[in-house]
């Protein structure tokens, strides 16, 4: 016999998702089509040693292994959390779905244990739901004020929303046990982000230089923080020595992108695509070597170019909505579509306030000739006091072309 | 530094850097072909993820080779089309496969499983798929498919691993039609809403004077106040109906069966305690709204072509209205006989409010705490 919420929940993708979908689909297919290689017909391969791909050595018909039982807690927290942990290393979205499928037995709970919901807060920001992060991570601090690793996960979500004064008080509550360097780094980079880059700067290469003590990771971390504090202050000299010592054992794929950013953003095309030669294909990698051999001339251009757009339609199609910040920078730096990047970079604001979310409203809207669109992101650097280079001039840019 | 984690993971125990492979989310992609009489289709899925599903690596050495995948293609074959389901809605095909190949997709290697169905897949089709939801929960399965001249595209996932699509008429008319049917045949299985009407039925043809509950005037005073509560019924459900399918508001569908079951304990049990007791239309019409949500979470589960969103809404709610037209057209002539006798408000009323309210209400636990409790509804 069928309950009515059986009936009603069997299949349920219905109107709610594919009309959207289909709209973005249409959208996204006919800008990005004419990109995209002619489909290459599947093949069956002649070659028994033909490999089709690598993976992980050792692991022969053992899946990764998968937790859907609810008794053991602890287990399926350890093999999320490495799960995101790798994610996070090869900026790999499919091993934060595998993190969320390990935690499944608790997932939909509206209030999971406390390891869970810190997980899962850590996911959602992962795939841009930073509301819902900071739903359960106000809920992890309201009953754990001194969660060090809540504390800075919501430190770090409310600077993307742009919530810097918000974030700066999570800094200050970072626990001591956590060593000083997680909250310097914090406080640093919100202090940046409201026009005090320089006492940030000041602040955290002292902590860096006071606590020699720290995990190789945490260094890493903070001194990535600082450089990116440098290139905002334009400072790019130290930034790149700063990159440079950051990267000394082995630099994980968003420290790799950000310093090949930095390489874009002083006009050094060339040395960022040096820099990801055989770095692997994320996404984010993938567009800065899009951008760079744009600039370059580089004549792999139009193959990763075709990549990237097959990439973005497969994302449309599926309702995956969380590349709007690098189809953004795509149309607006590679196909030299400052419109179709205007529409998606305004849209990205209204969710991601980094400044490098306020450069591409700004750059897409002085390419489309619609500086009145940049009125937000105006405000926004108004309101905060928001002085990064990366973004300063394109806002005197404006206010010059604005009446 | 724009990504978050970068500061979070300063506090977990790093790790080392695995091999370099691509990095995209992980979709599936199903292209289906249905003609009156069979189903085509190729099923493509990365190689990445078939081997975190069911291990392609079989020596272990970090390469996986056509060798390894093409000696144990037909049990790889098997097991994958085992996940998949496709066919007329609650009877899968039996799926065959042919040889496997392999392509590349978003700069990822993919095997791609061509299969064929003859089974008569004219009419509606149901899709659904297991694999690898439970192993990635943002594995999205992107399915186009193509029948009668008409291609549509849907997404499965780990929350919605079926789907429904409607015989594609290129007929509008029978498109239509089809959408009436649906929206009778709901009312006719949705047991929620017939005890609804007949609730609110059994209300409308006595009023309460002196405490008590006395039949309406007239036969024709019955008629009348029946007609004014179902009105206002069909006018609210209509409302929410068109709000949710359209997309102005959406609730949660567990939120929204419970809440109908709690219009029926309510409405029910207004007819024992009364607190309603003039213009019992504006509880119809209140709780109506409720019972349209409902409605709509059903049409959603059509899988409503994009352009036809509004005929279809209209024909789904047509068909609403003709099933409950019926419900009422069989009940009326006995409920007009009964409602005079005084036995009726007396006895048969309180007595079937009290069932009613106690039905409702094991419906409001079970969907409430997620449990089944009666065996219907």
């Amino acid at each position: 016999m069928t309950r009515p919420s059986d009936r009603l929940s069997r299949g349920r993708h219905g109107a709610h998702a594919t009309v959207p979908i289909a709209a973005a689909l249409a959208v996204s297919l006919t800008t990005l089509a004419g990109l995209m290689p002619a489909v290459a017909e599947p093949v069956r391969p002649d070659d028994d040693a033909l490999v089709l791909a690598t993976v992980p050595a050792g692991r022969a018909a053992a899946a990764l292994p998968v937790r859907r039982r609810s008794d053991d807690l602890a287990g399926a927290v350890a093999e999320a959390r490495a799960a995101i942990e790798a994610g996070r290393t090869l900026s790999d979205p499919r091993l934060y779905g595998r993190a969320e499928a390990m935690l499944s037995p608790w997932w939909a709970e509206p209030e999971p244990p406390r390891e869970v919901r810190v997980l899962r807060a850590v996911i959602r920001q992962a795939r841009h739901d930073f509301d819902g992060a900071v739903t359960d991570l106000d809920a992890v601090l309201a009953e754990t004020p001194r969660d060090g690793q809540a504390r800075l996960t919501r430190a770090f979500v409310l600077m993307v929303r742009g919530e810097a004064a918000a974030a700066a008080a999570d800094c200050r509550m970072i626990p001591p046990t956590a060593g000083p360097l997680p909250a310097a780094a914090c406080l640093a980079r919100a202090a940046a982000l409201t026009g005090r880059g320089a006492d940030g700067f000041a602040h955290l290469e002292r902590a860096l230089a006071l606590d020699a003590g720290a995990s190789p990771a945490t260094r890493r971390f903070a001194l990535a923080v600082l450089a990116d504090l440098a290139a905002g202050l334009g400072r790019d000299s130290d930034a790149d020595a700063l990159f440079s010592a950051a990267s000394e054992d082995g630099a994980d794929v968003p420290l790799l992108a950000a310093r090949a950013e930095h390489l874009l953003a002083t006009s050094r095309p060339a040395e960022a695509l040096a820099l990801l030669e055989d770095a692997g294909d994320a996404d984010t990698l993938l567009l800065v070597r899009a951008v760079a051999a744009k600039r370059t001339g580089d004549p792999r251009l139009d193959a990763w170019a075709a990549l990237l757009a097959e990439r973005f339609a497969a994302a449309a199609a599926a309702g995956v909505g969380v590349h709007r910040r690098e189809e953004a920078r795509f149309r607006l730096e590679v196909l030299d579509d400052a419109t179709g990047a205007l529409a998606l970079a305004l849209d990205n604001w209204a969710t991601q306030k980094e400044p490098v979310d306020a450069r591409l409203v700004l750059a897409a809207a002085v390419g489309a000739g619609r500086p009145d669109a940049a009125e937000p992101v105006l405000a926004f650097v108004t309101a905060t006091g928001l002085a990064d280079r990366r973004v300063l001039p394109l806002v005197a840019r404006i206010e010059g072309e604005t009446p | 530094m724009n990504r978050i984690l970068l500061a979070v993971l300063a506090l977990l125990a790093p790790l080392a850097a695995a091999p370099a492979a691509a990095h995209t989310q992980s979709y599936g992609f199903l292209t289906v072909t249905t003609t009156a009489d069979a189903i085509d289709g190729t099923l493509a899925l990365a190689v990445r993820d078939l081997d975190a599903a069911v291990g392609l690596d079989t020596d272990a050495d970090g390469s996986i080779t056509w060798g390894e995948v093409r000696g144990r293609e037909a049990a790889l074959a098997e097991t994958v089309l085992s996940g998949l389901r496709l066919g007329p809605p609650g009877e899968p095909c039996a799926l065959v496969p042919a040889p496997l190949m392999t392509d590349t997709r978003g700069g990822e290697p993919y095997l791609v499983l061509p299969f064929r169905a003859d089974c008569a897949a004219g009419g509606d089709l149901e899709i659904g798929s297991d694999l690898l939801f439970d192993i990635d929960a943002q594995h999205r399965l992107i399915a186009t498919v193509s029948s009668d001249g008409a291609t549509r595209n849907l997404v499965l996932t780990p929350a919605e691993r079926t789907a429904t699509l409607l015989a594609a008429g290129t007929d509008g008319f029978k498109l239509f039609l089809g959408f009436v049917v649906h929206g009778a045949h709901h009312i006719w299985i949705g047991y929620d809403h017939i005890l609804f009407v007949i609730t609110l039925m059994l209300g409308a043809v006595v009023e309460r004077r002196g405490g008590r509950w006395v039949p309406v005037g007239s036969g024709r005073d019955a008629l009348i106040a029946i007609c004014k509560v179902v009105t206002a019924f069909t006018v609210a459900h209509s409302v929410t109906l068109a709000l949710a399918a359209l997309g102005v508001v959406r609730l949660p569908s567990v939120l929204i069966e419970t809440a109908i079951a709690a219009t029926i304990t309510l409405a029910a049990l207004n007819l024992v305690f009364p607190v309603v007791t003039r213009r019992l239309w504006l509880l119809a019409f209140g709780f109506g709204l409720i019972h349209g949500f409902g409605f709509a979470n059903v049409l959603a589960d059509l899988n409503l072509p994009a352009t036809n969103l509004v005929n279809a809404l209209v024909a789904f709610n047509i068909g609403v209205e003709l099933g409950q037209l019926a419900i009422v057209a069989v009940l009326l002539p006995g409920l007009l006989l009964l409602a005079h006798r005084p036995l009726y408000a007396r006895t048969a009323l309180p007595v079937a409010a009290v069932m009613i309210a106690a039905i409702g209400t094991a419906w409001f636990v079970g969907r409430a705490l997620d449990v089944e409790i009666l065996p219907i509804g």
